[in-house]
This record gives C-alpha cells, structure tokens and sequence, in this order.
C-alpha cells in the first residue's frame, strides 16, 4: 500500500466525512425544526423578512436542491448573514475562530508537553505517592466543569492577587494592529507592535491555562497506561541486558514507544479543548469563537450557530487527519508495511 | 470511595425525586422541600447574597433564597439526566452495535462509518446545535445528549460481540441450533455488561458535566426552578464578591463526577481482577 | 583455569496463587571456552535457569531461595545493582527465546547493533567511531549468515523473519564479546543449514575468544554435537550432567537414556518410534524425584524424597538407582 497510498486513502475519507457531516447538519437544522425558515431568520425577523429568507435559501425547493444548495454554501465557507450582526457569517468566523485557535494551540502544546511528563512520572511511580497524587490531580481536572476552573482561577489571580487582567483580547486601549492573518499574535509580531504582544499574550494566560487544565488528564492517562506497557516489554529487557544501562533504556527505549498512542489521542483533546474554550472564553471575556458561539445562542442567531459547527467540525476532522498521518510516519509497522 | 457519593448522590436524588412527583402529582408542591433545611423557592430579599453561615450553608443568593437546598432540590434533575442520556445512549448503541459485530459485512460498515460521522462532532457543540433547533428545553437537551452518546456505545458493543464471537462457545451454541438473536442475547449480552458497566459510570458523570455546560448556557430548565448549571451563569454577575453563589454549586457538581469516575475506576478494576 | 560461572545449590521459586519450586539445587560450573549444553523438555526450567543466572527474574513473582552464583569474582545474588549492571552486554549476555519481540520496534537493525557496540567501546577504553562502528555492523551480520548486510541493517525487526532476528542478537553478541553467552534455543527458528552455519561460526568465536557458553535446547542431537559437556534438566533439577560424549553414549539417568533412545536415529529402520510414557506437569514436583511418575526404573526409594546428585565416574547423576538413600 505504501505511505503515500494510506495518506490518500484517509484524506479522501476525510473529505467524505467533511461532506457527510455538513449533509448531517443539514438535516439536522431542516427537518428537526418544524418551520426553519423561521428559525433562521431569527425570532425577531418580521414577516417579509422570513419571505426573503426562504426564497434566498431555497426553502420551498424540494430537499434536494436545499441540500444541494446548503452543502455547497458551506464548502465554499458561505453561511448565510447573521440576523444579529448583520455581516456575513464567514466573515464573522475569520474574525473571531484564529484567536480561538491561538488558545487552542498553546494549551494543546502544555497538555502533550505536561500530560507526557505527568504520565511517564505516574508511571515510575504506579502506585506509589507520587502515581496518586499525579492522578487525584488530573482527575480534578477532568470532573471539573470548565466554568468552574475558569472562576477559580479568575478569582484567585485576577481579583485575589491583581496578576492578570480578566478579560478581552488585550488592554483596550491598544489598537489592534492590522488585519493580516486574524491571529491576533502573528498580526502584532508582523507589526511590530510589541506591547500590544504582550498584552495579548498576558490576557491569553488565564483561559490557557484554564483549557490545560481541563485537557491535560487526557494525555496523562494514556502515556501512563503506555509507558506500563512498554516497561513490560522484551525490548526493554533486551536493552537492559546488552547493558545500555537502566536510565536509557527506559527513556530511549521504553519512552520513544510510549509516546505513538498518544498521538491518537492528541485529536480528541483538540475537539474537547474546542467545546471547553466556549465556556472559557464566555467567562474570561475572550473574544473568540466561545463569544461568537454564546453570543449567537443568547440572540438566537442561527446561521451564525451553524456555521461555527461546521467550521469547528471541519477543523476536527482535519487534526484527525493529521493526526493519522503523523501515527503512520512514526511508526514505521504502519509506514513501511510488513 | 467513589461508591459512598454516588450512592447518596443518586439515592438522595431518588428520594427528592419521588417527593417532587408526588408533590407534583398531588398538588402539594411543598412535599418537595420537606427534608431540606429551608424552602427553596421563598424568597426574602433582605436575606440577599449573604455568606455560608450556620444557617444557610452555602449563602444565599440574589433573591435571599439558600443556595444550600435549591442545589438539593436541583439534584434530581441531574441525576435524572444522566440516566436518561446514558439509558437512551445504551439503548441506541446496543441497536446499532451488536448487530454491527455480530452480522459484519455491510451492517457493520454501514454503523461504524455513522459513528465516525457523530462522532467527528464535539459533544457541546453538537448538543448546542441540537437543542437550538428543536427548543431550549431540558427535554431536548437529553435527546442532544443522547445523540452525542450513543456513537461511543455503538463502538462498544461491536468491540465486545467481536470479542465474544471469537469465543468458542459461541460456536458451540451455534452447533446446539440457536438462531442468531437468540445467540446475541443470551451470550453477548451477558458477556458485554461487564465492560459496558464501568464505562456507563464514568460515562453517568461526565453527562453530568455536558448537561451542566449546557444549563449554564442556558439551555436546561428554565428559572424558577433550580438547576446546578443555571445557578453558576446567575451567579456572574455577582462574581467575584457573592463568590459563592457560582462556585459553590460548580464545587458540589464536580464532587458529583468525581464520584461516578473513582467508581467507575474501581469497577473496571473489580472487573479486570476477575476475568 | 577458574570458571567463568559458577552456581552452586541454586533454587527459585515462583509464587502466585501457589508456589511452584523453579529451580532446585542446580549446580554447574563453566570454563572459559567451554560450551555447556542445557537440555530438556518444555518447562523443565531451562529458561528460568538462564534468567535467573543473569538475574533478569523480575521479583515478583520470581524468588531466589538458596544457593550461589559466582561470575568471575562477583556473586550475582549479593552485588549492588549498580555492579550488576556494569557484568551487563560484556559480562554476560543472553539470547532470549522470542525473537520477534526482542528487538525495538522502533528502532533499526544497525542503530540496535551499534548501540551493544557502543557500550562495549564504553567498557574496554576503546574509542567509538560511527563509520567503523557501521562497517562492524556488516561484518557481524555476515558472520551470522545474513546475506545482504547493509540493507537489512537499515531495516526494522518487523520486516524480517524471526529466524533473522534471532540471528541478529547474536550478531549483537559477537558485537559485545561477552565473556559467558548464554543461548536460549537460538537455532530453533533456522533450517538445518543455515543453523548448522551459525553453530559453526559460535563454535569458532567461543574457541577462539574463549567465551563461556550456555546452549540451552530441546534438541539433544544439536547439543550432543556443538557442546562439550551437558546437564540434563526436568522438572527444575539436573537430574544428569556429564561430558556431552559420555550423556550421549552411555546415559545414567532413566530420563537421559529415554531421551536418547527416543531419538530417531536411535532405532532400526522400521521399528518403532519410542517415547517417554507421560507428560510432565508441575503438580507432580515436589518432594519427591521429579521423574518418579514417568519413571520405568521407579520404586518406593524414589518417592521418599528429592535424591541428591551423585558421583558416578566422572560425572554427576541425581537418580536413587545409584547414590545412596534420598534424604527424606
């Protein structure tokens, strides 16, 4: 099959997953609602509006030119103008959805980065103090819901000890620098705004920890279950009876194999730091695609609602992807075939 | 550990639950609150956002009522929740999961790729999107929750009548002229509980936690009535000086979940230990 | 000449749900140069022997209950591990019995040969260059019969058969130079070719080198013929150990002689093949001589208790039809 056929294979599998979850949306948002028409123009939309509405989104069409029509807006990132905002929502997401990424990413590097030292650890030590104590940690973690850390953490730096400001992108009385990319951080490095760097980056500490914390437990578990098994293993006692020593032995051998697993697992902690970054954002105030989300939901902006779902979904299934493909590079069972 | 709170997290649920019915039913809506240390629903303003004291545990909140018995009030609609969703998840699942491993081919294509297809969704955001269509009502909450879960137990129970179709007594019973239901009912099923139980614990939690997400958006039972979710979003605004309004209810919802994982845990273990 | 390794009264035992008795009163010692064979039937305690004399026993549930291992001037039993460690890959080295399993998955064939050769140059002073170290990869792999040596040596262990894995520890061995090899059925997985090949390139290393050596095999034609002297093993005892010509020839022990006439080429064209009545379980060990229940020569003597291991010529033989009365 070879490497390049595999990345293919998942890629097309992918696309088909993308195009099946939009159609599933579709069907979900169409035949759920008893008048959707209605739905999507928002509670407050007059009469004439609605009208418009279903002529523009093709309402009376048999089901499947909506579909048709509906699938290929979303592929082309066309969502329909949000009722509330009155922009288009594509618009709306390039706005908001990088800076939900920025978190997304530096909480995803300090979840693989804590998770595999706290899992190798708990490992060394299974069931020792040192295991226990690892795990009572990320199970709080874990049990805890994500506007609960959020407050905790808001309360104890930002009011308690005066650290980090509690809310928005940055201090407001910066300007935001020019619009290049939407990530707020390249955006400002590209500019050489610098404090306004900085204070980005202070504003983004709190909620990234916040979503750390949530996700961490995650990785934890997992290198832990996978470092036991790979000190199990018979290379591992190869290793150490060709006299390699036991520190290398455990952190070249066994170390280098237990970290494969957690690559599956990295795609998951990315779709649950999305959902755990709308709670996040909503109570840091951070201005990313959590505020687009709740907002949407508090003034029934459907459009804008949908159109977040597929992106997020979109994006999902791309780290899968990745993911995958990573897996298969690593591991050179799968890459090179037997 | 684990045991002691989830029994008297459910088991108080249970009791409340049944005196909420029958208050319900019976017209005497104070049978409600009859074991808790104060009425829920009265409100006495100048009892307002007072601190944890020996009368009211947790404070009260903005309409002076004590937060202490409305999270006891409330504790049956999460543990009602969590059953239904997982209940309705098992259900869904095991339609489309034992069939999947049992009969292969098509079937089993056909169900797997559906379970890629919800799960590729993140649980929140498919339940939000969910419940905006049909409704914000708790009812549909629990129908989201449910397609989010059943993916995960569909997966399962293909997994393990695989497993256990490999297993040689099945074959046995095949010889012995069963038909194929027949077979997935009497062995797979039996065989099966084992490992869905320990997942379905910890999995009784972490519903809680998603409805909890949800309610604090918004999307669960609608005020008066208490709900751990919903209190945390009405404690915001009062954040950070009534702080206990939002965290105390936060701290018992967690407990909660903490709970259903150490048992979930120390069933798997339990289990491991005797196969 | 002193012996590379020398055990003494050795006994393991194993406990989880009941205890089972490994290893007892095993006693052997080996010069430099010498092979010495292991022979016996699946769970006679050959492997268990072997890692139990480079302690590579995990404790739990592997318990050493008595006797000694002497290796040149180190007890193996009473070392830190620290000492123990450093015997590792140049001191002793084993060839274990899986060899699928034994190699890292992850890593290639060259990098896991440089990497024993790597700790040798460690030990001995000598200096580590990766072009020489790599072309030493080559030579290694040729001498164990590989052919096309630098191509395999850039695979991974997957990729190859298990006999080429297997073949591959013993390149790693001939890498490391161990002063005792020990060899769990290192030739079980080769045809009859390539494994007469090999066993000449070991035989030649250990004479040359003066390696001691441990065969351990169920398959006493090989061992009669590669070895120099041979312990016979059941039921985690020696029950017979002697020169691999006088075992071969004129075995003492009812279980020596029942193997050796099971061999078929020990019988007339047509006749038929003969076996040993029985199978072994280690239900039946205990207290009493392990072979007893298969026994043809077995009488009330054998189950009074476990018969010592006696001098009969020159050789050792754990049998009551020739020592003196059992200890009960």
């Amino acid at each position: 099959m070879g490497l390049v056929g595999y990345i293919i294979r998942r890629a097309l599998y992918s696309i088909l997953l993308v195009i099946l979850s939009v159609l599933l949306v579709f069907f979900l948002t169409h035949f759920l609602a008893p008048d959707p028409a209605a739905v999507w123009a928002g509670p407050h939309a007059a009469k004439s509006v609605v009208q418009a509405i279903v002529s523009e989104y093709h309402f009376n069409d048999p089901l499947y030119v909506q579909a048709y029509y509906f699938v290929t807006g979303a592929l082309t990132f066309n969502f329909g103008i949000s009722p509330y905002f009155k922009q288009p929502v594509s618009s709306l997401i390039a706005t908001y959805f990088p800076r939900t990424l920025e978190l997304t990413f530096f909480a995803m590097v300090i979840s693989v980065l804590v998770g595999v030292f706290t899992g190798a650890f708990a490992a060394a030590h299974r069931n020792k103090k040192g295991d226990y104590s690892v795990r009572l940690f990320y199970l709080i973690g874990w049990c805890a819901p994500p506007f609960l850390i959020s407050l905790i953490l808001q309360l104890v730096f930002s009011y308690k000890l005066n650290y980090f400001p509690t809310s928005l992108l940055a201090d407001p009385a910066l300007a935001t620098p020019r619009f290049v990319t939407g990530f707020p951080l390249i955006d400002g490095l590209l500019a050489g705004d610098f404090p306004y760097v900085e204070s980005h980056l202070i504003h983004m500490a709190l909620p990234v920890i916040a979503l750390t914390f949530i996700s961490f437990g995650l990785i934890t578990r997992i290198m832990r279950s996978s470092m036991l098994e790979s000190l199990k293993a018979d290379y591992v006692r190869t290793a150490v009876m060709k006299g390699v020593g036991t520190r290398r032995a455990v952190y070249l051998h066994a170390l280098k194999n237990s970290l494969i697993p957690v690559i599956t697992v990295i795609a998951l902690t990315f779709a649950y730091l999305i959902a755990g970054a709308v709670v996040v954002e909503f109570v840091f105030g951070y201005e990313g695609m959590g505020y687009l989300i709740t907002t949407a939901l508090y003034n029934y902006d459907y459009p804008t609602l949908v159109g977040c779902t597929m992106v997020i979904t979109i994006s999902v299934v791309s780290i899968n992807l990745v993911a995958d493909v990573m897996y298969a590079l690593v591991d050179p069972r799968v890459r090179l075939g037997g | 550990m684990g045991l002691i709170i989830v029994v008297a997290f459910y088991g108080w649920s249970l009791l409340e639950g049944v005196l909420q019915f029958a208050g319900m039913v019976l017209h005497m809506s104070s049978l409600g609150w009859v074991l808790l240390p104060s009425d829920p629903f009265k409100i006495s303003l100048n009892q307002a956002l007072l601190g944890p004291s020996p009368a009211h545990l947790m404070g009260t909140d903005d309409l002076g009522r004590d937060i202490w018995s409305r999270i006891l009030y409330a504790a049956p609609v999460d543990a009602g929740v969590s059953v239904l969703v997982i209940g309705g998840g098992l259900l869904v699942g095991s339609l489309v999961g034992l069939p999947a491993g049992y009969f292969g081919g098509l079937t089993e294509e056909v169900s797997m790729r559906s379970t890629d297809l919800f799960l590729a969704f993140p649980a929140l955001i498919l339940a939000l999107v969910i419940e905006s269509t049909l409704g914000r009502e708790a009812v549909y909450a629990v129908l989201a929750l449910v397609v989010v879960w059943w993916p995960s137990y569909a997966r399962l129970f293909r997994g393990e009548t695989l497993r256990v179709k490999s297993m040689k007594f099945i074959d046995a019973a095949r010889l012995s002229d069963l038909s194929g239901l027949e077979i997935i009912r009497r062995h797979i099923v039996r065989s099966t509980f084992n490992t869905i139980v320990s997942y379905a614990t910890i999995d009784l939690g972490s519903s809680i936690l998603v409805y909890s997400v949800l309610s604090f958006l918004g999307l669960g039972i609608p005020p008066p009535a208490p709900e751990w979710g919903s209190m945390v979003s009405f404690g915001l605004e009062y954040f950070p000086q009534s702080w206990w309004y939002s965290l105390l209810p936060g701290i018992v919802i967690t407990i909660v979940v903490i709970g259903t994982a150490l048992l979930g845990d120390g069933l798997r273990d339990v289990i491991a230990g005797e196969q | 000449m002193d012996d590379v390794i020398d055990v003494s009264g050795l006994s393991v035992d194993y406990r989880t749900a009941g205890v089972v008795h490994a290893l007892h009163d095993v006693s052997f010692g080996i010069r430099p140069g010498e092979i010495l064979g292991v022979v016996g039937e699946s769970g006679s305690g050959k492997s268990t022997l072997a890692l139990a004399v480079s302690r590579l026993l995990t404790t739990p549930p592997a318990y050493y209950i008595d006797g000694k291992i002497l290796f040149e001037e180190t007890d193996m039993l009473k070392a830190r591990a620290s000492e123990i460690d450093s015997l590792r890959g140049t001191g002793m080295f084993m060839v274990f019995q899986d060899p699928m399993m034994s190699l890292n998955p992850l890593m290639r064939i060259r990098d896991q040969i440089i990497e024993g050769i790597a700790v040798r140059c460690r030990r001995s002073g000598e200096t580590f260059e990766r072009r020489r170290a790599e072309q030493e990869v080559n030579e290694h792999l040729t001498s164990v019969r590989i052919g096309d040596a630098s191509d395999v040596a850039s695979r991974y262990p997957h990729q190859l058969s298990g006999g080429q894995n297997q073949r591959i520890m013993l390149a790693i061995a001939l890498a490391e130079k161990p002063r005792l090899l020990i060899a769990d059925e290192p030739t079980t997985a080769l045809d009859v070719t390539s494994q007469a090949q090999v066993l000449n390139v070991l035989k030649g290393i250990v004479k040359e080198s003066k390696m001691a050596m441990i065969y351990i095999t169920h398959d006493l034609v090989v061992a009669g013929s590669f070895c120099d002297r041979i312990a016979v093993m059941y039921g985690g005892m020696i029950q017979e150990i002697g020169t691999a010509e006088q075992v071969m020839r004129s075995p003492k022990h009812p279980y020596s002689s029942g193997l050796i006439t099971s061999l078929p080429s020990q019988r007339k064209a047509d006749g038929p093949l003969v076996g040993i009545s029985g199978t072994f379980s280690w239900d039946e060990v205990g207290g009493i001589c392990a072979f007893a229940p298969r026994c043809p020569l077995v009488h009330d003597e054998c189950k009074k208790g476990v018969p010592a291991l006696v001098r009969v010529d020159t050789r050792l033989v754990r049998c009551v039809n020739y020592g003196e009365k059992p200890d009960g």
